[in-house]
């Protein structure tokens, strides 16, 4: 066992830092009340951040999941919603070079490579279905060699920018998810596609997060992904990583805070002393920092599986459950330190609390990661 | 990067799996309702090495790394948290800082027995009045004509009644507070080493914990251990490997939690069904398997370091605390779970979470550990940034 960074882990997580520290934070001040700007889309793609495992020979960065969850981690820690932005770009970018076909490859993978497509989305999420993911109503229905799609959907992170959707229809009426359910590729100018308005959301202002209807949109066949029916477990694989990379913005949004914490607390003087001399303040920071190193070993497990093509269902959902549950506590008991400061926009920790509070909402609640969690402990598979 | 298990770690996991199952478990309710020394468990041990598991070949040790350690003791915790802490005090708290710091001559004549397991350490650094204050100490070394002369009493020594070698420390210089502080090889057949008080515990009820009176008890002055007044230093990076061996206590503990309560959740029948069909339920143990695979990492992490022989006081202390608050949180959930069965001694949960409460007391309080975790991450931040 070692569980140092390679060299090679390092440089990226430097050069991450780098690109967060120089390129990143000049837009902070104005992600608070616009959506990320077309300039910074364009600098992330040239970069290299919308394609960070793929494979350098179908022009991505060719990461390892390690190396990946460090630059969302980086990114996050100084804006979350360029963080949650770039995250979910690479989860269907990680679709696309898992399930795609090498001419989807070329024409979807490649937008997002070439940056044509700034960024991607993906359509699961309905008015009706949340957490009851299989529970969806958008329907596919075959027409020669096309689908008809129509349907809504809701919460769609980039819908503002993203050039193509992966979008999962019903494609029968069986009821079980397993096999009703297909996946699609679908781009964005095709007529009867609808993007609806921005959600007014309490944090992560800066990122898209969109309504969409489709009305009779026509696609062809060969835009399906894998065969009809397998969508669910598309969605399914795609979320096994989308977790991992909700857990590393956490750990960034947390790392972010406490640091803010320590800094104001040495500077901070009450009674006479600065009150990182007072056992209440320092209590806060000592919880803090042994869960963000918990919650960082939790997501280097599930993402060395995942590197290792080894399963990491279960290790992807305790570090999502883990990290995103700290990250809420730590923002919070951050603005403790703070006091009234803590509460003023003026201040970063006011940002942390409302931006953090959506990891333990998407890409599967809380209360879904531990089902995952205890299904598999209760299976007989289940080892302690 | 690489997160796994040697061939070697796997082997001496699955020999102490084996042993702990076998050997252990069954006696596990006996030695708590008796509060029972099991002294046979402990020679069995020492024919598996392991008393003395980091200890080199050469001093009679098994010179496995520190990782092996770390899952064996887990495994042996897991049957019984009282074999857990003869185990730990002797390998982390007796074997370690002879091995550490002792003379070649020192090495010879008390890690070696340590190490085999012919003979048990136990450590006596608290007083009555020196406790999360370790560094007031009131036992007093005085050098005479080639001999120490130590007075002063000792309080909760585990291991204490059986023990044959303790580490003991005490003041050379009385007027340095902390820094005439030394530390010595005792011999507990000594003249004026005695027993005083055998303590009633909430749990651990199979290890010792006694009282220690030193009265004009001589110690030759070749078993001073590392340099006099210069003791401090020795406690202290004992106790970063003392940490790492309660954390893995708490991990046993934390382990059986669940275990009981899976298999509990399982076969218990309400509402008819299954209690585990239950979302109340099904969210505790998920919590329960989450906290701890994060205690796991956070022990393997410290122990990785201090095998790679680095300080590890912020790794130490974040491994203990979260790791002896994980034990305390999964035994409750463990008695929870079994419900009104969960208080009665004959279900295991009842033993589990009187054991689990003192894995945030010994070798530094929960509060210790806050208090160097804070002064950790405010001196260097940069640090924490792996």
């Amino acid at each position: 066992m070692n569980l140092n960074l390679s060299d090679d882990q390092i440089q990226i997580r430097d050069w991450a830092e780098k690109f967060a520290e120089e390129k990143l934070k000049p837009w902070v001040p104005a992600h608070q009340t616009q959506k990320i700007s077309k300039e910074l889309l364009r600098d992330l793609s040239s970069h290299g951040f919308m394609a960070l495992t793929v494979p350098e020979n179908l022009g991505g960065m060719g990461l390892d999941a390690v190396s990946f969850s460090l630059v969302i981690r980086e990114l996050a820690r100084v804006c979350a919603s360029t963080s949650i932005t770039v995250a979910v770009t690479n989860m269907i970018a990680d679709v696309l070079v898992r399930e795609a076909t090498p001419e989807q490859q070329n024409q979807f993978l490649k937008s997002l490579t070439d940056g044509r497509s700034p960024t991607a989305s993906f359509c699961l999420t309905e008015n009706q279905s949340g957490s009851d993911a299989s529970a969806l109503q958008t329907r596919a229905v075959r027409e020669g060699s096309s689908y008809r799609i129509d349907g809504e959907k809701i919460y769609v992170t980039n819908g503002a920018f993203s050039e193509f959707f992966l979008v999962m229809a019903k494609t029968s009426d069986s009821k079980r998810a397993g096999d009703s359910i297909s996946a699609f590729l679908i781009d964005r100018d095709t007529p009867g596609l609808h993007i609806g308005g921005e959600e007014d959301k309490m944090g992560l202002n800066a990122s898209s997060t969109i309504r969409m209807s489709f009305e009779n949109v026509r696609i062809h066949e060969n835009q399906r992904l894998q065969g009809e029916g397998e969508g669910f477990k598309i969605a399914m694989r795609a979320l096994d990583g989308g977790r991992i990379s909700v857990a590393s913005q956490a750990l960034g949004t947390a790392e972010a805070a406490l640091e803010a914490g320590i800094r104001y607390a040495k500077e901070r003087e009450q009674f006479g002393k600065s009150i990182s001399e007072f056992q209440a303040i320092q209590w806060k920071l000592a919880d803090a920092a042994t869960q963000i190193s918990a919650a960082q070993l939790l997501i280097w497990r599930a993402a060395y599986l995942k590197s290792n093509s080894k399963p990491h269902g279960l290790e992807a959902a305790q570090a999502k459950l883990f990290s995103t549950e700290m990250a809420a506590k730590v923002c919070n008991e951050m603005i403790q330190v703070f006091g009234g400061y803590g509460y003023i926009k003026e201040y970063p920790v006011e940002r942390y609390y409302r931006d953090v509070r959506v990891t333990a909402l998407y890409e599967g609640t809380s209360e879904i990661q531990r089902i995952v969690i205890s299904r598999a402990l209760l299976s007989e598979r289940g080892q302690i | 990067m690489n997160l796994e298990f040697t061939e070697e770690q796997l082997a001496v996991r699955q020999m102490a799996r084996d042993f702990a199952e076998k050997r252990v478990a069954p006696l596990a309710a006996e030695l708590d309702r008796e509060s029972r020394y099991p002294q046979e468990l402990v020679e069995e041990m020492a024919g598996l090495s392991f008393m003395g598991m980091c200890v080199p070949e050469a001093y009679g040790g098994a010179g496995m790394d520190m990782l092996s350690y770390v899952l064996a003791l887990e495994e042996i915790s897991t049957a019984c948290a009282s074999t857990g802490v003869i185990m730990s005090v002797n390998n982390s708290l007796a074997c370690e800082p002879i091995h550490r710091w002792g003379t070649e001559e020192q090495k010879k004549k008390y890690l070696t027995p340590l190490a085999k397991g012919e003979k048990l350490g136990c450590y006596a650094l608290t007083e009555p009045n020196a406790g999360t204050d370790a560094a007031n100490q009131q036992t007093k070394a005085e050098k005479k004509s080639g001999v120490y002369v130590l007075n002063g009493t000792k309080q909760f020594i585990t291991n204490g009644n059986e023990a044959d070698i303790a580490i003991v420390y005490a003041l050379t210089d009385p007027t340095k507070g902390k820094k005439g502080i030394s530390a010595f090889i005792v011999e507990t057949k000594s003249k004026g080493f005695k027993v005083s008080k055998k303590e009633k515990k909430l749990g651990i009820r199979g290890s010792s914990c006694v009282q220690l009176t030193l009265e004009n008890l001589e110690v030759p002055a070749e078993n001073l251990l590392h340099e006099e007044n210069d003791g401090y230093k020795v406690a202290l990076s004992t106790l970063e490997v003392g940490r790492i061996g309660i954390a893995a206590q708490a991990l046993g503990i934390g382990a059986a939690s669940l275990a009981s309560a899976l298999r509990y959740s399982k076969e218990r029948e309400q509402f008819g069904s299954t209690i585990s069909s239950f979302q109340a339920i099904q969210f505790m143990l998920a919590d329960m398997a989450t906290r701890l695979e994060a205690s796991r990492w956070l022990t393997y992490k410290a122990a990785s370091l201090k095998e790679a022989g680095q300080r590890t006081p912020l790794e130490s202390s974040q491994a203990k605390l979260y790791s002896s608050e994980m034990c305390m949180y999964n035994s409750w959930a463990a008695v929870q779970i079994h419900g009104g069965y969960g208080y009665i001694e004959d279900y295991v949960p009842e033993r589990l979470f009187r054991d689990a409460k003192i894995c945030e007391i010994y070798e530094g309080t929960s509060e210790v550990q806050r208090l160097l975790i804070a002064r950790s991450i405010m001196q260097d931040f940069s640090r924490e940034r792996a």
